[in-house]
C-alpha cells in the first residue's frame, strides 16, 4: 500500500470531477456533487489518508478496502490510456541539477546544457502464473534515449497535453522487457522454483494416491489368498473326511470369491487410472505462464540537462524525476 | 529463468491508430489506478467497490474469503454453520476472480430450489448477471452460469458441460456429494475445472466418512486413501469417534473453512411467534368442510390412476412462483399428476374466499364429468354467498394499534389482491410485491416500502432473494406447507444486520388444514425457532421421501401422524448431528498456509 500515491490519485479523481475541497491538518472536506451524492449516499465527504487520524475523527480513511476509495479506483482501473504530453519547464530545474551534482562524486569539470528530449512512459502490467498462485507487478517505466527507467514518480510532474503524434516503435519492446526481465529477475526466479515445487508437490499427492488405492486393492486380494493357504493347510492336516471336504468347500467359495474380486477390482484399477489420468491432464494445464500487457502508452517532451564530465562521461539529468542517468 | 511475452492489446493499438489520446489527468488516474488495483498479495477485496450499494459485508466473510484467496488457490470447502452467509463469501470470492482476472467461465451448481436465489443474491448484492442454464447450449454461450445440479446432471447437460475448461465452479449444498456413487457426484468429478468452491453447512451428517469422500472428490487424494485416513484418524467403524484430533483439525483447515456462530460475535435478533386461531363463521365453516369433502372424494378417485412424482419435479415445483405453479398443474394434469393440482385447490381455499372462488373456478374447467361440475358449481355458489372472511377481518383489527412497519405474507396473488384492498379500505398505507413484477417495480414496492408505506403485502415467490431486515413484524396469512418456504419468509426479516426480536404472527382457522399444520406438525418441533437455516437440515433428514406437501396432505386426509413423527426424529437426529460436529470442529484454527 502506498498512501502518497492514493492521495495523489483521489487529488486527481476531485480535478477531473471538479469536486471542490479544502484540506486541513490532513483532513479534506469535498462538497460532492449530485451523482457523488447518489453513489456514496452524503452530500458531503470528509476524509483522510492518516489512519490515525481517521481513527480519532471518525472519520472516512481513503485506501484499497475503503468503498468510497475503491469505487474511485474502478473507474479508472480498466482504461488503457494513451497520451501525447509535455513537461513545463521549471526556472528551479537548473539550480536543481547544481545542487545534485554532489551526488554523482565526480572531481572533474564538466559543462551543462539544455535540451529537449522526447521519450515513452510505458505502463505494463507482469503477470506470472505458476501451479498455485498468479502474480502481477505493475511498473511504470520510462524510455529514453535507449535507456529505461523506472518512472514511478513521474505521475507528480505536471502534464500538458501536446500535439506531438506517438509513434511506438516496435524496437523499444526488448527493451522495456529486458529492464522488467532484470527488475523482477529474484520474483520470477522464486515464481519459477514455486511452480516446480508446487507441480512435483502436486503430482506425488496424485501419484500416492493411485498407488495407495492399488496397494489397498492389491491387499484385498492378498488377504482372500492368505485365507486359502490357511484352510488349505488345514485341510492337508485334517482329522477326517468330512472336516476335509469342508475345508475343500470353504476353499472353493473362496476362490470364487476371490475371482470376483480380481475382476471387480479390474474395473476399480480402471477407475483409478482414470481419475489419476484426468487429474494429471488437469495439473498439466497449470504450466508457468508470464505475460506482459501495456495498460499505458504515452509520448513525453520533456527538458532534460546534459552534464558532460571531462572525462567522457555523459550524464542526463530527468527534472520531473529527479534522476541522473548515465548515457551509454 | 521465465521469459516475458508481451500481450498485444487490441485496444491500445486502436487507440494508438485513431490517435484517441487521454487528457493528462484521465491519463494519470488510469495509470495510478493500475497500479492502486494491481496488488500482490491479496490484503484487500479489490473488487469491493463494485458491489451493490450498500451491502454489509460481516467481518468473518472478508476474513473467509482473503484467507481462501491467499491459502487455497485451487479447491475450498466452505463449510459455516448456517445463517453466517455462505452465499455472500462465495460472492466475495467469485467477485475478487472476476477482477484479478482469474476466472471468467464460471458455473454454480445448486439445488432447482435455490438457483434463483442464487441468481438474485448475485446480482442484487453483487451486480453479477448469471444466467439459469435450462438449455445446454447456455454453457457454451454465456460464461456465467447457474443450474439446477439435477438438470446438469442428465446426459443431454453432462455432455455439453464436461466438454467445457471451466474456470471456476461452485457447488451448493455440497453435503449431498457424500456418495461416490450417485450421478451428482459423478458430474462434479467430471467437470474439468480450474478452481472449484463446495459450500455446505454440514459437512458432517452422519459419520466422518462423509466428510472424506466429500473432500476427497473437492481434491482427491488430500486425505489419502479412505483406509489411511480411518487409521490415522478413526476410532470406531461407525466414524462417530475421531482420534488425533488436532493433526486432523490442522489438515482440514488446509482445505476447508468453517466459521461458527459464536467465533463471529454476532448478536443474533430473537423470534416471538404467536399464533393467532380463530373460528370460522358457520357459512365459511359449512363451505370448507363441502369443499374438503370434494377433495377428499377426488383424491380417492385419482391416486388410483395416479404416477408417482419424482424428486427432481419435487424441487422444482418448490421453487416456482403461483403463475409457474398453474402452468405446472396442468401440465401435470397432462402427466396424470392430479395431485398437485388438488393440493393447489385446498391451499387457495385455505388461504382465503377469494382464492379459493378463484381455484374453484380453475378446477371446474379442468373437469369433464358433469356430475363434478354440478356438484362445484353448487359449492361456489356457496362460497360466492358468504359476506364476511373472518381471516381478512382479523387480520384488519390485529394491525389496528400497529405503528410499526409489517410484511404479511401470503402464497396467492389473489389473496394478496384482497388483502391489499381491505386494508386500503381501512385507510393503511400498502404496498404489493409479487413475482409477476418487473425487477424495476419491485425495486419501487421496497423502496415505497421504506419510506411511507406501513405495510408490505409480499407472496413467497415474489420476496426471494430480498431483505428485508428494516422491518421485524410478519404476518403469515397463510401457511407454507413446506416448512423451509416457511422458514425463507421468516429468514426475509431474521437475518445477519436485524436489530430488534422478530415478531411472527400465524393467522389459521381452527379445524382446518392449517391449523393442522400449526399444531401437529410446526409447533410439535418448535419450527418457528430452528436457528436460522437449520430447517433445510431437518428436512434433509426427512425419510419420507418425495413432495413433502403431498405428504402433509395425505396426513391430513387420512388423520394420522406419519410426517409429524417423521419431522420430529429429523429434528432430533440434527441434534445428534450438532454434537457430533462440535466434537470435530471446535476450535479449528484457520492459519495461513507457508
Amino acid at each position: 500500500m502506498n498512501p502518497e500515491r492514493s492521495e495523489l490519485y483521489v487529488q486527481l479523481y476531485f480535478e477531473e470531477h471538479k469536486l471542490e475541497y479544502k484540506v486541513k491538518n490532513k483532513i479534506y472536506s469535498i462538497k460532492l456533487d449530485k451523482t457523488h451524492q447518489k453513489w456514496y449516499n452524503r452530500s458531503n465527504l470528509v476524509c483522510t489518508f492518516d489512519p490515525i487520524i481517521a481513527a480519532k475523527e471518525k472519520i472516512e480513511h481513503l485506501q484499497p478496502g475503503n468503498f468510497i476509495f475503491d469505487s474511485m479506483v474502478a473507474r479508472y482501473a480498466d482504461i488503457t490510456a494513451i497520451g501525447s504530453f509535455s513537461i513545463p519547464v521549471n526556472k528551479r530545474d537548473l539550480l536543481d541539477v547544481n545542487e545534485k551534482l554532489s551526488e554523482l562524486h565526480k572531481t572533474c569539470r564538466y559543462t551543462i546544457e539544455e535540451i529537449k528530449a522526447k521519450g515513452h512512459f510505458v505502463l505494463p502490467e507482469v503477470i506470472i502464473t505458476t501451479a498455485n498462485h498468479k502474480y502481477r507487478w505493475v511498473i511504470p517505466q520510462l524510455i529514453l534515449n535507449n535507456n529505461v527507467i523506472s518512472a514511478e514518480s513521474l505521475m507528480k510532474a505536471t502534464f500538458l497535453k501536446s500535439q506531438t503524434p506517438i509513434n511506438f516503435d516496435e524496437k523499444i519492446t526488448p527493451l522495456f522487457t529486458t529492464f522488467l526481465q532484470k527488475e523482477l529477475q529474484k520474483d520470477l526466479t522464486l515464481a519459477e522454483k514455486e511452480h516446480e515445487q508446487d507441480m512435483n508437490d502436486l503430482v506425488e499427492i496424485q501419484r500416492g494416491h493411485a498407488e495407495n488405492q492399488y496397494a489397498e486393492l492389491k491387499q484385498q486380494e492378498e488377504k482372500i489368498n492368505t485365507k486359502i493357504r490357511e484352510i488349505q493347510d488345514k485341510s492337508m492336516n485334517a482329522s477326517s473326511f468330512s472336516l476335509r471336504d469342508k475345508y475343500n468347500y470353504e476353499i472353493k467359495l473362496l476362490k470364487k470369491k476371490g475371482e470376483e474380486l480380481i475382476e471387480k477390482n479390474k474395473e476399480k484399477r480402471q477407475e483409478i487410472k482414470e481419475l489419476f489420468d484426468h487429474q494429471m491432464k488437469e495439473l498439466q494445464s497449470r504450466e508457468l505462464q508470464s505475460d506482459v500487457k501495456i495498460h499505458a502508452l504515452a509520448l513525453i517532451e520533456m527538458q532534460v540537462f546534459t552534464v558532460s564530465f571531462t572525462d567522457g562521461d555523459v550524464y542526463w539529468y530527468l527534472p520531473s524525476l529527479q534522476q541522473f542517468i548515465l548515457q551509454n | 529463468m521465465v521469459s516475458l511475452n508481451i500481450k498485444k492489446i487490441p485496444f491500445l493499438e486502436h487507440a494508438l491508430k485513431e490517435k484517441d489520446y487521454a487528457s493528462p489527468t484521465v491519463f494519470k488516474l488510469a495509470v495510478l489506478a493500475k497500479q492502486i488495483a494491481s496488488v500482490e498479495t491479496v490484503n484487500e477485496l479489490i473488487a469491493r467497490s463494485t458491489y451493490a450499494d450498500k451491502i454489509e459485508i460481516m467481518e468473518h466473510q472478508t476474513r473467509t474469503a482473503l484467507h481462501v484467496l491467499n491459502n487455497f488457490s485451487h479447491r475450498a470447502l466452505l463449510a459455516d454453520e448456517v445463517g453466517l452467509g455462505k452465499t455472500i463469501e462465495a460472492g466475495i470470492i467469485i467477485k475478487e476472480y472476476i477482477a484479478r482476472k482469474l476466472a471468467d467461465k464460471i458455473l454454480i451448481l445448486t439445488p432447482a430450489t435455490l438457483k434463483f436465489q442464487w441468481q438474485e443474491e448475485l446480482r442484487s448484492k453483487f451486480n453479477e448477471h448469471f444466467v439459469i442454464a435450462d438449455d445446454p447450449s447456455t454453457y457454451k454461450e454465456t460464461n456465467r452460469i447457474i443450474a439446477s445440479i439435477d438438470t446438469a446432471k442428465t446426459e443431454r447437460h453432462k455432455k455439453v458441460l464436461t466438454s467445457i475448461k471451466w474456470d471456476l465452479i461452485v457447488v451448493d449444498e455440497a453435503h449431498k456429494l457424500k456418495n461416490s456413487t450417485t450421478l451428482n457426484y459423478k458430474l462434479v468429478k467430471d467437470i474439468e475445472k480450474e478452481r472449484c468452491l463446495m459450500l455446505t453447512a454440514t459437512p458432517l451428517q452422519n459419520n466422518i466418512f462423509e466428510l472424506w469422500a466429500l473432500l476427497d472428490l473437492l481434491h482427491p487424494g488430500f486425505l489419502e486413501t479412505k483406509a489411511k485416513f480411518t487409521s490415522q484418524y478413526v476410532q470406531d467403524k461407525d466414524g462417530l469417534k475421531v482420534k488425533n484430533s488436532i493433526e486432523l483439525q490442522e489438515k482440514l483447515s488446509k482445505i476447508m473453512i468453517r466459521n461458527l456462530r459464536r467465533d463471529t460475535g454476532i448478536k443474533f435478533a430473537e423470534r416471538h411467534v404467536k399464533t393467532h386461531l380463530l373460528d370460522y363463521s358457520k357459512e365459511e365453516m359449512d363451505f370448507y368442510t363441502e369443499a374438503i369433502a370434494f377433495v377428499r372424494k377426488q383424491y380417492e378417485e385419482i391416486k388410483k390412476i395416479e404416477k408417482d412424482i419424482s424428486t427432481e419435479e419435487t424441487e422444482e415445483l418448490e421453487s416456482l412462483s403461483e403463475e409457474e405453479l398453474h402452468v405446472m398443474a396442468s401440465r401435470y394434469r397432462q402427466k396424470g399428476l392430479l395431485t398437485f393440482a388438488l393440493i393447489m385447490l385446498t391451499r387457495q381455499i385455505t388461504s382465503s374466499l377469494q382464492a379459493g372462488i378463484h381455484a374453484l373456478q380453475r378446477y371446474k374447467e379442468t373437469l369433464d364429468d358433469p356430475k363434478k361440475v354440478t356438484s362445484l358449481e353448487a359449492l361456489l355458489l356457496r362460497a360466492q354467498r358468504i359476506s364476511r372472511d373472518r381471516k381478512l377481518d382479523y387480520l384488519t383489527k390485529l394491525l389496528k394499534n400497529e405503528k410499526e412497519k409489517v410484511i404479511i405474507f401470503t402464497t396467492f396473488i389473489q389473496s394478496q389482491k384482497i388483502i391489499d384492498l381491505e386494508l386500503k379500505m381501512n385507510g393503511f398505507k400498502t404496498v404489493i410485491f409479487n413475482g409477476v413484477m418487473t425487477p424495476e417495480e419491485k425495486e419501487a414496492a421496497i423502496q415505497q416500502f421504506k419510506s411511507d408505506a406501513q405495510v408490505l403485502i409480499c407472496t413467497d415467490a415474489g420476496s426471494e432473494g430480498r431483505n428485508l431486515q428494516f422491518a421485524h413484524i410478519l404476518i403469515n396469512f397463510d401457511l407454507p406447507w413446506n416448512p423451509m418456504r416457511l422458514e425463507q419468509r421468516i429468514g426475509r426479516v431474521h437475518r445477519i444486520g436485524q436489530k430488534q426480536d422478530v415478531e411472527i404472527h400465524n393467522i389459521a382457522i381452527k379445524d382446518t388444514i392449517e391449523a393442522y399444520i400449526l399444531n401437529r406438525l410446526y409447533e410439535k418441533i418448535n419450527l418457528f425457532t430452528v436457528s436460522i437455516g437449520e430447517m433445510d437440515m431437518i428436512l434433509s433428514e426427512l425419510t419420507t421421501k418425495g413432495s413433502i406437501e403431498k405428504s402433509i396432505f395425505e396426513s391430513y386426509l387420512k388423520n394420522d401422524d406419519i410426517i409429524a413423527q417423521d419431522l420430529s426424529q429429523a429434528k432430533e437426529k440434527v441434534e445428534e448431528i450438532k454434537k457430533f460436529d462440535e466434537t470435530i470442529f471446535s476450535g479449528m484454527i484457520h492459519e495461513p498456509r507457508t
